[in-house]
């Protein structure tokens, strides 16, 4: 009976999650093309990254570091799965719309909590299929294992989810409970949030990369001091890793139980205290004691404005995502200010990498999700009052843009102060160090704009399919990669002296790529979507 | 004030939801609009406010096209829907400074407006608190004390008294009939036949997405209710379908 429950909820999860009913059933064509769309920059994507994960791991493998790949996959894609799941846990497992349907069913708090869990487990497992998948091929190729390898890769991967799911539940269930005590709930849950984001960011940079110069031995070197490292970080990647290239069953063992084991406990207890989590949650808090005060007016724009930055701050995984880039942005220039560029380049493996191209490295990591990327998507249900206002669709859209720029704005001064400083350019480098990241924050936000009106998602349960799952966000953060690589190789090719040249004809071109954006952006009524 | 001119709707994948419908509203109406779900009331309402597009016909708001002049036609208008989902994000008075700041309302007019609209349908005190914190009925009433400071010259409303208190249910009853002595009008659908007889003095009765009848309230009824005349159409649709 219980098991019917959970496959059920599961199945209506996951027919939420992917849309696969709207896909099935729709008529409407634009939808359907839409979706089309969004399947082909999913496909897109995950060719990239696994067409990146097979050049990596062929890397190691002629680093003769290849008995390390699964491993290092092993690790990478849990970090990935802890990192882009520890503020979505919150709000699928502890969702408040659904919660409050369910629990009026005749169906347990078990079925709901196991089946949510199971939604997350699915997705997850799916990404790591994708991920690890290409690496192991590679490596199989080049080691040819023996069949027990293949078995015990497998099984690996199958309980690969569930530690970092079990994490990411339990640091998303500590902020959004800290932060439901405060009186600004979403603003408390984005910083600590963007804390914890800040503090794995700089836990990976300080996982050894540098390899400029390095003997036949000293990776060999490399390979062991790394083995070790990671696995005293994640001894769950030690056991894969044992378990992959020396088949042994006792550490395959060891890894199957303490997922298994550590994920059982956490729905056990996130089971038993569910309603009463759920309920600390989602509560409101109402004063009712206002009196009526003078109030401010304000131009149309100015109101527009402000009312996306309250928006924008409402919500955590909003706030955490697309700050992100900012942060990035910032840390890289102030890491050049402290460490100096020769140790930056180091990390990065390319010698003159920031003496050449650091104006467009800068603004590609500021600018990776804008906020408009997803700010169409994110009026929602509530669309209809912007649709039904005399407010032309300029003032809309400009609003819009105007709150990526204002959000981006600080991190922007600093980082730029900080490059200026760290890099010591010629005042033609300095003045590319202040217009690139500009242009390409200008470029980022209308274009991010122009895609989500294309390919908007209104019907979001939680705010995390619209931000992060969404194509829309994917396509943006391609097109700004795009266009960053393609002068950053010019650049990084040529000598020096070509570098401002080609950033300012960068520039120009991407400030007419601009001007074409935002002129298809007005041809697109609000209305019509 | 509103003229709606051989309206059709469709929806993608080509069902015609609203067929060939023309209705006339004058200021000074309250022009109820009656049908059953999936009738095509919120369709064609949607289409006047500007939420929809529409394949054929025309509508005029104060004789301008709201095709043509979307933002002009706009100002004239307000729109509470069925389901007011209002941004939860603001609180109540953030809603209401926001919306006078689009309809460019004086300072003092919108400070006047407020209260008087806030204290009538009992919200002043909660209009400190963020919307996520209301009720269904108190997010109706913030809706409808939004639509009522900008003076509108036409006020569309979906199903307005579904989730009001029965106070609130009066009182804006009132306002409806205060607005239109003023010299606006007033297009809403409802279900609650008994409203509609007592307060609309025209009616109109859509039957899958056509007009079946329509008039003034008194002209249509005769000696019968308005529920009677309404359940004569349902009676002729189950006919219909039987038939079918």
């Amino acid at each position: 009976m219980m098991i019917r429950q959970i496959c059920r909820l599961s199945k209506v999860m996951l027919c939420n999650t992917f849309s696969i009913n709207e896909i099935l059933h729709t008529k409407d064509t634009k939808k359907k093309n839409r979706f089309i769309m969004m399947i082909a920059v999913w496909t897109l994507l995950a060719v990239m990254i696994m067409s990146y994960i097979v050049v990596l791991s062929q890397t190691l493998i002629n680093m003769k570091m290849g008995n390390t790949i699964p491993m290092c996959l092993y690790m990478s894609v849990s970090m990935l799965i802890l990192f882009f799941s520890f503020f979505k846990a919150g709000n699928i497992i502890f969702q408040k719309t659904s919660y409050e349907m369910m629990v009026s069913l005749p169906v347990s708090n078990a079925a709901i909590v196991i089946s949510r869990f199971l939604t997350m487990y699915i997705t997850n497992l799916l990404i790591s299929f994708i991920l690890i998948f290409p690496g192991m091929v590679v490596y199989s190729i080049s080691t040819v294992p023996s069949f027990l390898f293949y078995i015990y890769a497998l099984f690996g991967i199958i309980v690969l989810p569930l530690i970092p799911v079990t994490a990411a539940t339990a640091i998303g269930a500590v902020i959004t409970g800290i932060s439901s005590r405060m009186r600004h709930k979403s603003l408390v849950s984005s910083v600590l949030s963007v804390m914890l984001v800040s503090v794995i960011l700089f836990f990976n940079i300080k996982i050894p990369t540098q390899t400029n110069g390095m003997t036949q031995e000293s990776f060999q070197d490399l390979a062991e001091a790394s083995t070790k490292d990671i696995g005293h970080m994640y001894p769950l990647s030690l056991w894969y890793n044992n378990a992959c290239v020396n088949t042994s069953l006792k550490d395959l063992l060891l890894l199957l139980t303490s997922s298994c084991v550590i994920f059982i406990l956490m729905v056990v207890v996130v089971q038993k205290y569910f309603s009463t989590i759920c309920n600390a949650l989602n509560a409101t808090s109402a004063q009712n004691n206002y009196k009526m005060q003078s109030l401010s007016t304000s131009s149309q724009l100015k109101s527009m404005w402000s009312r996306e930055i309250k928006r924008y701050f409402s919500s955590s995984v909003y706030v955490v995502n697309t700050m992100v880039g900012y942060l990035l942005m910032v840390g890289l220039s102030v890491a050049v200010c402290v460490m100096g560029k020769d140790a930056i380049n180091d990390q990065f493996g390319m010698p003159d990498m920031l003496d050449k191209a650091f104006p467009i490295v800068l603004a590609m990591v500021g600018n990776i999700l804008p906020t408009t990327s997803s700010s169409i998507s994110l009026e929602g249900k509530e669309r209809w009052v912007i649709q039904t206002l005399p407010v032309k669709n300029d003032i809309i859209y400009k609003s819009k843009i105007l709150v990526n720029l204002t959000i981006s704005a600080p991190f922007y001064v600093v980082a730029v102060i900080a490059g200026i400083i760290g890099i010591r350019p010629t005042f033609t480098g300095a003045i590319c160090i202040i217009i690139v990241p500009a242009v390409l924050s200008l470029f980022s936000s209308v274009t991010g704009l122009f895609i989500n009106l294309k390919l908007p998602v209104f019907n979001w349960e939680n705010e995390t399919q619209a931000v992060k799952q969404s194509a829309s966000g994917m396509l943006t953060m391609i097109a700004n990669v795009v266009v960053c690589l393609i002068p950053a190789f010019i650049v990084i090719m040529l000598a020096s002296s070509f570098a401002f040249p080609v950033m300012m004809a960068a520039c120009i071109a991407l400030l007419f790529l601009t001007y074409l954006f935002w002129k298809a952006t007005l041809k697109i009524q609000m209305y019509r979507l | 004030m509103l003229e709606i001119k051989n309206l059709t709707k469709s929806y993608a994948g080509g069902k015609t939801v609203v067929k060939d419908l023309s209705i006339n509203v004058s200021a000074g109406d309250i022009y109820g609009f009656i049908g059953h779900n999936g009738a095509g009331k919120t369709t064609t309402i949607k289409c006047v406010v500007g939420i929809h597009d529409f394949d054929d016909g025309e509508i005029l708001i104060d004789g301008m096209s709201v095709k043509n002049n979307p933002i002009e036609c706009k100002k004239k208008i307000a729109y509470i829907p069925d389901n007011p989902d209002i941004y939860e994000y603001l609180t109540g008075i953030q809603y209401l400074n926001f919306i006078a700041d689009i309809f460019e309302v004086g300072k003092q007019e919108r400070e006047r407006l407020i209260k008087k609209e806030a204290d009538a349908f009992e919200l002043t005190e909660a209009l400190g608190d963020l919307v996520s914190s209301y009720s269904h009925g108190m997010k109706q009433k913030l809706a409808i004390i939004s639509a009522l400071i900008h003076k509108p010259k036409l006020l569309v409303l979906d199903e307005p008294f579904v989730g009001l208190d029965p106070k609130a249910s009066v009182i804006l009853k009132n306002r409806m009939h205060e607005i239109c002595q003023e010299g606006s009008a007033i297009f809403f659908s409802t279900h609650v036949l008994d409203v509609a007889e007592k307060l609309c003095n025209k009616v109109a009765i859509i039957k899958a997405g056509e007009l079946i009848s329509q008039g003034n309230t008194r002209d249509l009824t005769k000696n019968e209710s308005l529920e009677a005349v309404f359940m004569e159409v349902v009676n002729d649709d189950k006919t219909d379908m039987q038939i079918k």
